[in-house]
């Protein structure tokens, strides 16, 4: 016992540290709800996936999906989907048919047709979305499942 | 001129600074008495800070839009079903509304028979009678806002009474509704006056309220009675040098006080442990009817059928009363009153804006029918017997028009007896 | 109050204000939705890659990604289908966590799979419909009795059972509704009661007149009959559809002189030819009624026993017969048989070519059928003038008539009557919120104030809600006589009638086969077709260019889809060839000529879609082969990528074995014309919108290969098994 005696505590004391403590988790406890009550209750209430056409509505090349925001890329019969968004602050790319790559409007991030970074400041490629078929035969795009890029194409 | 000058113990300095702008050194034992005043005036003030605390949390949610399935009433239902606490918050909100709409006509009641509104608190007595507008205003706005059946329809009606006001009832009707009906318009009208213009107006009137109270010295107490001249700016007791009137000075930050140490205690912890419990008890009570009487939500809004019966919130039943009787020969006078060919002075004129206008205006002119103050500080004296009773009966007038309106009036206002 | 008490009492309070917190915490992590999640996710813990795998809808494989993390220890979450173009948040699937896939076996509420395959992706996608659209309720709520539409008011109620069918018609255009039996049922009954004689129902179902004409109905029967018809109907011939109209004993009287004192000159010109014929004329014209006639498919008689139930679900095309001959007079049958349309216009009796002794023997027959009523037989009634009834008796029937709306179901005949429609419209009635019906003075529990019950009640006693204001507007409403599954099917139909709309991206428009394509035919064809098919009635029963009844199949195309050899023999002398069909083709009697230009013209009807240019179906040695793996699909249901189509054999069969839902193929070569038949295969409910053959989606080669093998003479036995020949 080699600590100090502890202080007695006053029966005011106590009851002063009584009343502040109580009021102080009360106060806690309310900050706490307050901060639940501000928190979105359905952070995620869309479906990830998208529906989108029958794969002849899409022409040869590049086609913006706006409702996904996915870029549908057309060769033959082959299809396949980059997501659009930006994987630096999340801008939507747009298609640069002329020099055949995706340039990010917001600052300035240029990726490949394939989604791979060619410049800066993003740091990762824009992933490609799994791409099938519904019953109707019409494209489906998960968008939260990204695939490997040679797991890109999909013929149809 | 004397200036604050900043001390080096700064945020000390300004925290004694904003203490002590509303709080005396020290205050009068008698004033601490639960009966002095009942606490009705911090009891208002505490419903005050737990609305303006829900409200700011509603606002997260709330979209002053007619939008059926994204607006007010669709952030109503999800308050009520999908947001954590929404239904408490939202029914501590209502609660604590309708709780200050009786504690302020009370506060005015004890004020009153007290005789607290004669000089020099003739100027805080207006204060205090805005600020009871605002509150009814405040709550008036806010009950449009959920876009339901009910709010829609009080709306009408008001706006309605609004307009029988002669010569201004027009444009302040579509002032008001930003139309011809109630719509989209009205809600973000009702939305802006209701978070904002009508708050900040509060926050004015409550501060310059709460400051009277001291530059008024205090507490009205029996011991001003028969001073011929009136209590310092300065502390409840000081006396004011001659000719100051009702101008604040305070020659220096913490004026020392007069009052003698046996008849008054330190605020510091007497008033503030009080200011606490009440403000606790207020929070208890009002989480606690939020906890076991949910908010009620009717139908959405539809301007093609009104709710049976459609009965305003219980504070202005008496209002909707007073519209529903027959004023017999006067309903027949036209406005202007020489012009037969004039829109006709119906019941929402005499009961809704005449009687309501009248009943304010003697309310104000008061403190001013009678020269020399009379009974400060004590309920129901002598002196201003007649008055007090007037004002009884005209308060528990209202109280039995209200009454009426709340449990004896049936479907199409029709008055019935349901037990 | 020293200051100790002031530090307990805050502090006490401060413990107050804590203790309230803490009960609304609990509250809240307490809730019905949360403990389903937490049921959900250990129910569905084992094999769940194997079930993400299987899962065939986003929403499915949304569940059981969400099932997986709750497992893996998150906070059980809310979930929504939003649906913004029906503008609907749906948050029903919070709580019913499978109603896509089946995810749970042998499942209860709330983790039961959504019954029967409404939702296939291919019909009703939920991402794309919601819940409320079909359902009602409050699709925002998330606690049950809420979300039913049990305690908010201005929800509607959830709806379930057939109730959930009055959602149909708000996309669907199409008649009858596939997969909308009670709607379907509710219409039929509707239009046939007359509802619409009465109310306004909208669009719809414009108004109809179901019953008889009134005119000259001193020609057709007896004031004795009429009497005791107008009394009580249903004592009289029970199944009838007349209802039962509140009229006092001097109202009917009244009303009796009226419609006797109105004869026919035509009828009783007919006179007494029939009066008296022989013994026998009777029993060979019943002998007629029964085989050629086929009257018993749609008549019911004494003796004469239809064989199934009604072709439409509790719908009878055409009256009871018995008793027949205690209502009508001899000369009035002979006028009906000779001309059915001018006497009974809205009915669809066909017309007999019968002629002498045949027509005399069926009106022998007719006239036989007595009832226990012990009614005055009704035989020729000469108009008596002594016995005309005064000009008030006539204008006290007059009264009677206009103000039970007897105009709304009859042609009266009487230029005098109003056809105003005498009960309220009922075009938006399925829009009545539950505080808009008035109760009157019927006592009903609070639970049961909604629009279903109210329906229901009024339609089992129309008088029941009658108060004090009856006196001045008494309820006139007769009283129909539904069975249970009737009054729900009727009460479906008004449910669905709603001014609530969808976006017209929902709509299924009502196929737009027939009327596009006969057209194109030429103006000739409706042209020689049109004096025939309204002789002989045909286009009662059989619809053509959309217009017809649809007792029977549509004639359009006929010419590409039937031979003409067999259509000729089939007229002649018509046998049944679907199984379990209710009402046969009854024989004509048309003569040589006439069924020389029938051919004609039906074979000038043609479906452009049926195109002549598919490959010959048999004949070549290629096609054996194509046969051979027709035979193989249409017994195993395996198509030619390897997937299960159906199973052909399950309804039909080529030869033997096989189903007898559908009709029996062997002889189908003779029948059908092989263009035809691959088109029919292809197309499915696109080239018959109204089939009960599901479609199988075929390919062009598997339609083929198909069609080749029932034009085939390949035996169906399964291979290997060696089944008899």
């Amino acid at each position: 016992m080699t600590d100090p005696a502890p202080q007695p505590l006053s029966r005011r004391g106590f009851l002063q540290a009584a009343a502040v403590g109580l009021a102080a988790v009360a106060t806690g406890l309310a900050a706490f709800m307050a901060a639940r009550f501000i928190t979105p209750a359905l952070p995620h209430a869309q479906l990830s996936d998208f529906t989108l056409d029958l794969p002849a509505a899409y022409p040869e090349g590049q086609s913006f999906v706006p409702t996904a925001r996915i870029f549908i890329e057309r060769r033959g019969n082959r299809f396949r989907c980059l997501s659009a968004e930006c994987t630096h602050l999340g801008c939507i790319v747009a298609w640069n048919a002329p020099r055949r790559e995706f340039d990010c409007p917001c600052h300035g991030s240029v990726f490949t047709a394939d989604g791979a970074v060619l410049k800066g400041p993003a740091a990762r490629p824009l992933p490609v979305l799994r791409l099938t078929r519904d019953a109707g035969g019409r494209l489906l795009v998960q968008r939260r499942t990204s695939v490997a890029p040679d797991q890109a194409w999909i013929t149809i | 001129m004397n200036t604050i000058t900043p001390t080096p113990d700064r945020p000390r300095s300004a925290y004694r600074n904003f203490y002590h702008h509303l709080h005396p050194l020290r205050i009068r034992r008698d004033s601490l008495r639960p009966a002095a005043t009942f606490g009705l005036g911090l009891i208002a003030v505490s419903l005050v800070i737990i609305i303006v605390l829900t409200g700011l949390l509603l606002m997260f949610h709330y979209v002053p839009s007619t939008d059926p399935t994204a607006g007010a009433y669709a952030s109503m239902q999800d308050l009520r079903w999908i947001v954590p606490f929404g239904r408490l918050v939202r029914a501590m909100h209502r609660w604590a509304a309708h709780f200050l709409v009786l504690v302020v006509v009370l506060h005015l009641a004890s004020v009153f028979l007290r005789g607290a509104f004669q000089v020099p608190r003739r100027t805080n007595w207006l204060c205090g009678l805005g600020l009871l507008l605002l509150v009814l205003a405040e709550s008036f706005t806010g009950y449009l806002l959920p876009w339901d059946q009910l709010a829609y329809w009080a709306t009408v009606v008001a706006s309605n009474i609004a307009g029988a006001v002669p010569l201004l009832g027009g444009w302040l009707r579509q002032v008001l509704l930003g139309g011809s009906d109630v719509s989209q318009v009205t809600l973000v009208r009702f939305y802006a006056l209701h978070v904002f213009a009508l708050p900040l107006l509060m926050f004015i009137l409550l501060a310059i309220h709460l400051w009277r109270v001291r530059i008024d010295g205090g507490l009205a107490h029996r011991s001003e009675n028969g001073v011929s001249v009136y209590p310092s700016p300065l502390g409840e007791g000081a006396a004011p040098a001659a000719g100051e009137g009702l101008r604040p000075r305070t020659p220096e930050p913490h004026p020392p006080t007069r009052l003698s140490e046996d008849s008054s205690l330190p605020t510091w912890p007497h008033l503030v442990l009080r200011e606490a419990a009440i403000f606790l008890a207020c929070l208890a009570v009002v989480a606690a009817a939020a906890l076991f009487f949910d908010a009620p939500l009717g139908e959405p809004a539809n301007p093609a059928h009104a709710p049976e019966p459609a009965k305003a919130a219980w504070y202005f039943l008496g209002l909707q009363e007073l519209v529903s009787y027959d004023y017999g020969p006067l309903s027949r006078l036209h406005w202007p009153p020489w012009n037969s060919a004039g829109p006709v002075l119906g019941p929402e004129f005499w009961g809704g804006v005449l009687l309501p206008f009248l009943l304010f205006t003697a309310l104000c002119a008061v403190p001013y029918l009678r020269a020399k103050p009379c009974g400060i500080g004590i309920y129901f004296a002598l002196g201003r017997r007649w008055s007090c009773i007037i004002f009884l009966a005209a308060l528990l007038t209202i109280a039995a028009l209200t009454f009426v309106g709340y449990f004896l009036r049936g479907p199409n206002w029709i008055l019935t007896w349901t037990w | 109050m020293n200051l100790d008490r002031l530090y307990s009492l805050v502090a006490a309070l401060s413990l107050t204000v804590l203790a309230v917190l803490l009960a609304a915490l609990w509250t809240e992590s307490d809730q019905p939705w949360q403990w389903y999640q937490k049921e959900f996710a250990a129910r569905t813990a084992a094999d769940r890659p194997a079930r993400l795998a299987a899962a065939s809808t986003p929403m499915a494989r949304r569940q059981l990604f969400d099932a997986i993390e709750l497992a893996d220890g998150r906070q059980p979450a809310l979930r929504e289908i939003a649906v913004p173009q029906l503008g609907e948040v749906s948050r029903c699937v919070t709580c019913h966590v499978a109603v896509t896939e089946p995810l749970v076996a042998r499942a209860e509420f709330p983790f039961k799979k959504h019954p029967e395959s409404y939702l296939d992706p291919r019909w009703h996608p939920v991402e794309r419909y919601g819940c409320l659209i079909c359902h009602g309720g409050e699709g925002r709520a998330t606690d049950a009795d809420a979300a039913h539409g049990l305690e908010v008011r201005g929800a509607t109620p959830r709806r379930s059972g057939e109730y959930v069918q009055a959602a149909c018609s708000r996309c669907h255009r199409e008649r009858p509704i596939v997969a909308a039996p009670a709607w379907n049922l509710g219409r039929a009954l509707v239009a046939e009661n007359g509802c619409s004689g009465c109310h306004d129902l909208g669009p719809d179902l414009p108004g109809a007149l179901t019953g008889p004409p009134l005119s000259g109905l001193g020609s057709k029967t007896t004031a004795a009959w009429l009497t005791e018809w107008l009394r009580d109907p249903a004592a009289v011939r029970p199944d009838t559809r007349m209802p039962r109209t509140p009229l006092a004993a001097e109202e009917i009287k009244s009303l009796v002189a009226l419609l006797s004192n109105s004869r026919e000159r035509q009828v009783d010109a007919l006179g007494d030819e029939f009066t008296s014929l022989p013994v026998d004329f009777a029993r060979r014209g019943r002998t007629l009624a029964q085989q050629d006639l086929a009257c018993a498919d749609c008549h019911d008689f004494p003796g004469l026993q239809r064989p199934g139930g009604y072709p439409i679900p509790g719908r009878r095309l055409a009256l009871n017969l018995a008793g027949a001959g205690d209502k009508l007079t001899p000369a009035w049958i002979a006028a009906l048989l000779d001309d059915p349309a001018r006497r009974l216009p809205t009915a669809e009796m066909p017309r007999y070519g019968l002629a002498g002794d045949d027509r005399r023997a069926l009106i022998a027959f007719l006239a036989g059928l007595r009832s226990s009523l012990k009614l005055p037989p009704p035989g020729r009634q000469p108009a008596d003038p002594a016995m005309a009834p005064n000009d008030a008796e006539l204008r006290k029937g007059r009264d009677v008539l206009a103000r039970q709306g007897c105009p709304s179901c009859h042609i009266t005949g009487d230029p005098t009557s109003s056809e105003l429609r005498i009960g309220p419209s009922l075009a938006t009635v399925g829009d009545l919120q539950p505080w808009q019906i008035d109760w009157g003075s019927a006592t009903v529990s609070p639970g049961d104030r909604h629009l279903i019950t109210y329906f229901l009640r009024k339609l089992q006693r129309p008088r029941q809600f009658h108060d004090d204001l009856g006196a001045v507007n008494p309820l006139r409403m007769p009283t129909f006589r539904f069975s249970g599954p009737q009054s729900r099917a009727v009460a479906t139909y008004l449910l669905s009638r709603s001014v609530r709309t969808v976006p017209d991206e929902y709509l299924v428009p009502r196929s737009a086969g027939p009327t596009a394509f006969v057209s194109s035919v030429g103006e000739s064809v409706p042209g020689r077709l049109a004096p025939l098919l309204s002789r002989y009635r045909c286009t009662a029963c059989h619809a053509l260019a959309g217009q017809g009844g649809a007792i029977a199949p549509a004639l359009d195309g006929l010419g590409t889809k039937l031979r003409t050899d067999w259509l000729r023999d089939y007229l002649a002398a018509p046998s049944p060839i679907r199984p379990g069909i209710q009402v046969s083709m009854p024989r004509l009697f048309l003569a040589p000529a006439e069924l020389d230009a029938i051919m004609v013209a039906l074979n000038a009807v043609a479906d452009p879609r049926v195109s002549a240019d598919v490959p010959a179906i048999s004949g070549s040695n290629a096609m054996a082969t194509e046969a051979e793996l027709g035979r193989k699909l249409f017994l195993t249901g395996v198509g030619s990528d390897g997937e299960t189509v159906g199973v052909c054999a399950a309804c039909h069969r080529h030869g033997s074995p096989g189903g007898a839902a559908g009709p029996d193929l062997t002889h189908a070569a003779a029948r059908l014309q092989s263009e035809w038949v691959y088109a029919w295969l292809r197309l499915g409910h696109r080239l018959v919108p109204a089939t009960r053959m599901p479609s199988f989606n075929l390919s062009d080669t598997e339609a083929r290969r198909l069609a080749a093998f029932v034009f085939s003479d390949l035996p169906a036995k399964t291979p290997g098994q060696g089944g008899k020949p």
